[in-house]
């Protein structure tokens, strides 16, 4: 017992002092910090501000339009409309006059029988198409503000009649706007983020597995301790390492995000649930073991880190899974599919994760797929501990599915001469 | 008490026999020779005493039972596939190995720097291992092998890679260990260090045991009748008891008749006042011995 906290506690000095990995691990979380803070410096603290329109018609001269009411139905102007920009006139030859000496750019003519025809005219003095679509608008605005009394509570409710809530039988679900850009990117980022901290802690695992025996250390090893412990000192350092890469990593997103729900102004629907982070942590540290013993069975199996790192492709499909199906699992998180990958132990850390992100996930789902890790991990562990004997780590082989998956079931494979 | 009990240990790894049916002993306080051509199951013998290979049928032995856990800490062993982590600083790795041997780590460090300082490694032992030169990683994969003060030492060819300087130092640190009671595996090509430092030898071949025993007797079993002189001045043509005279470089070979002994021939040579510097029982060179007989069993085996 004691060489296995020998091992445990070398894996992860080793990775703890190595200079790649530290960096790795401080700017990750640095990067994204950095600009979320010159965004909120830029921005001073305004998020309101509207980016110009890529269309937006070029800035006209400053002049107000006028308008000439004989049907007597302007009676009032909106709060919002500028009324210094929108000028009555008693009369048609007014106006005209107005639009001559250039105090006006142009005048709405409400006629007598507009009640009957529905038609207004617009006069300028000369053509421009675009800014007069532009106007247009604006007088139907107050045309029908004014139809409707110039109520305000009527014309809003004229202009959205109806205002459908969405309520989702799913347990304390939690409506969101799915118009939001961040509807997508938050559980699409947290996916990722989930995606690369399983995958680094259980390429360290692989590393550290296939250096030993690239660097021929796994003989000497063996001859000071059982291959199990050895396993096991692995899975428990490198676990710690990734375990504390995880809860930094995803601390400092959820901080930035909290923080950053002023400056990028994220509705509370959208944030984070609590609960997230333990979650989290519970899945990440079941991905991690399946995918690590995985890996450490890959790294026992061939002769080098190179041909491990080739080797790492098959064992990323499962999680690929549920990162290539994203979108789907963010529209429709309690359809069908996204509820069996949740519960497959090899696509559910992930699939999880993305749900959660998005809202909640039923309890029975979250311990179901607990339970069937577990197991899994039992299982996996088993066979790798099985191929962490001396006639698997002290030869390399070349990497195949078929291999590996013999080797783990224990079936005696390939060259054995020592 | 003998440190290592083989006894009729067979391994096959699927068609090959890679050791056949092996017995041998390996006492404390000697130097033990394992030779074999390339092939000949000498590695093989080595993981099944280390436990690393279980033999498929034979008994081991090993520090007075069969080997655990504990056992593993009173052993030093050198793999000929030579093995350091590359990129952490040497202190570390030496000292983490140490660990895996048991060592407490006050005792670790102030064993390490002795054998840094005696190694000629404690300048460098804060530069990674990858630095270090192959010499100097073979005397650092040495001092893994020592450290821990084991009472049984195996090592894969301990000289390769070193520069005669080194040689000498670390062949001086196995017959201090010899001294010291410790038993030594030896493994190694070099037959000319066999027999300037092996006590005892095992000769396999195809996985047999093809000659065993103390380099002494195994040499002259192998000796010829035949004795080299080196006389100050020419000899003469005909010495009563020799057959022929052969001269070589320097020296003669006198080759004796049927019945002579050497000793009544040196009285001969005296008598009829022949000033000799040297007088010596020509015994073949372990070289010689080692390619006769791997050669006659190839022969056997194929006729």
């Amino acid at each position: 017992m004691k060489k296995i906290w020998l091992i445990f506690k070398a894996e992860f000095i080793n990775t703890f002092t190595r200079k790649s990995f530290l960096l790795t691990l401080i700017l990750v979380p640095l990067v994204p910090a950095l600009i979320l803070g010159a965004i909120s410096l830029f921005s001073g603290g305004e998020s309101e501000t509207e980016a110009p329109g890529l269309f937006q018609p070029p800035q006209e001269s400053p002049l107000p339009d006028g308008y000439v009411d004989q049907a007597g139905i302007i009676s009032n102007l909106p709060a919002w409309v500028d009324s210094s920009m929108l000028m009555p006139f008693d009369n048609a030859d007014d106006a005209k006059n107005a639009v001559q000496s250039g105090e006006i750019s142009g005048y709405y003519l409400i006629p007598l029988d507009y009640l009957e025809t529905g038609s207004i005219s617009y006069v300028t003095g000369d053509y421009r198409p675009f800014s007069d679509l532009e106007k247009s608008g604006m007088i139907d605005v107050i045309i029908r503000y004014n139809l409707l009394g110039a109520d305000m509570r009527l014309f809003e409710a004229y202009n959205s009649p109806l205002r459908v809530e969405q309520v989702n039988l799913a347990p304390d679900e939690v409506v969101r706007d799915q118009s939001h850009p961040l509807a997508f990117y938050l559980p699409y980022g947290v996916t990722m983020l989930f995606y690369i901290l399983i995958m680094t802690s259980a390429s360290l695992m692989m590393n550290s597995v296939a250096k030993e025996k690239e660097n021929r250390v796994m003989e000497i090893m063996m001859s000071s301790v059982d291959p199990k412990q050895m396993l096991a000192g692995k899975i428990l350092g490198l676990g710690l390492v990734g375990l504390i890469q995880m809860v930094l990593w995803t601390g400092s997103a959820l901080l930035m995000l909290n923080l950053g729900s002023n400056t990028l102004n994220i509705p509370a629907s959208l944030l984070l649930q609590s609960g997230f982070l333990f979650w989290g942590i519970i899945f990440f540290v079941l991905g991690y073991l399946i995918y690590a013993s995985l890996m450490a069975g890959v790294g026992a199996l061939v002769p080098n880190v190179k041909e491990a790192s080739q080797a790492t492709f098959y064992i990323i499909i499962p999680i690929l899974i549920p990162l290539l199906m994203i979108s789907m699992i963010i529209e429709t998180p309690h359809a069908p599919l996204p509820v069996i990958l949740s519960l497959i132990p090899l696509t559910a850390p992930n699939t999880i994760m993305t749900r959660l992100a998005v809202g909640a996930v039923p309890l029975w789902q979250l311990l179901t797929a607990v339970v069937l890790m577990i197991l899994t991990i039992i299982l996996l562990i088993r066979g790798v501990a099985g191929m962490f004997r001396a006639q698997i780590l002290l030869t390399g082989q070349k990497f195949s599915l078929g291999l590996f998956i013999k080797a783990l079931l224990g079936i005696e494979t390939g060259p054995q001469r020592s | 008490m003998a440190i290592i009990t083989a006894h009729n240990i067979s391994k096959r790894f699927g068609e090959t026999q890679a050791v056949d049916q092996l017995s041998f002993e390996v006492q404390p306080g000697e130097i033990f020779g394992l030779l074999g051509p390339n092939g000949a199951g000498k590695t093989t013998s080595i993981r099944m005493i280390l436990d690393i290979f279980q033999p498929d049928s034979g008994e081991i032995s090993v520090l007075d039972g069969p080997m655990n856990e504990e056992k593993k800490n009173h052993i030093g062993y050198m793999p000929e596939e030579r093995g350091l982590y590359q990129d952490i600083p040497l202190e570390r790795c030496l000292l983490f190995l140490a660990s895996l041997k048991g060592m407490d780590s006050a005792n670790a460090k102030s064993q390490l720097e002795t054998y840094l300082r005696h190694l000629d490694l404690y300048d460098v032992r804060d530069k990674k291992v990858k630095e270090l030169s192959k010499g100097m990683q073979q005397k650092a994969q040495l001092i893994a092998t020592l450290i821990h003060e084991p009472e049984l030492v195996i090592i894969d060819e301990p000289f390769t890679s070193l520069d005669p300087v080194n040689t000498e130092i670390v062949k001086k640190l196995l017959e201090q260990k010899r001294d010291e009671g410790k038993a030594i595996i030896m493994s190694t090509h070099q037959m000319s260090q066999v027999e300037e430092l092996c006590n005892r030898i095992l000769l396999i071949n195809h996985g047999q045991r093809v000659l065993y025993g103390t380099l002494q007797d195994i040499q002259s079993q192998f000796a010829s009748r035949d004795i080299l002189v080196t006389p100050l001045t020419e000899l003469p043509g005909v010495i009563e008891g020799v057959a022929e005279v052969k001269k070589l470089n320097g020296r003669y070979r006198l080759i004796l008749d049927q019945d002579a002994q050497p000793n009544q021939i040196l009285k001969n040579m005296i008598q009829a006042g022949i000033e000799i510097t040297q007088f010596e029982i020509a015994t073949p060179p372990l070289n010689q011995i080692f390619i006769e007989v791997v050669r006659q069993q190839e022969r056997a085996q194929n006729g």
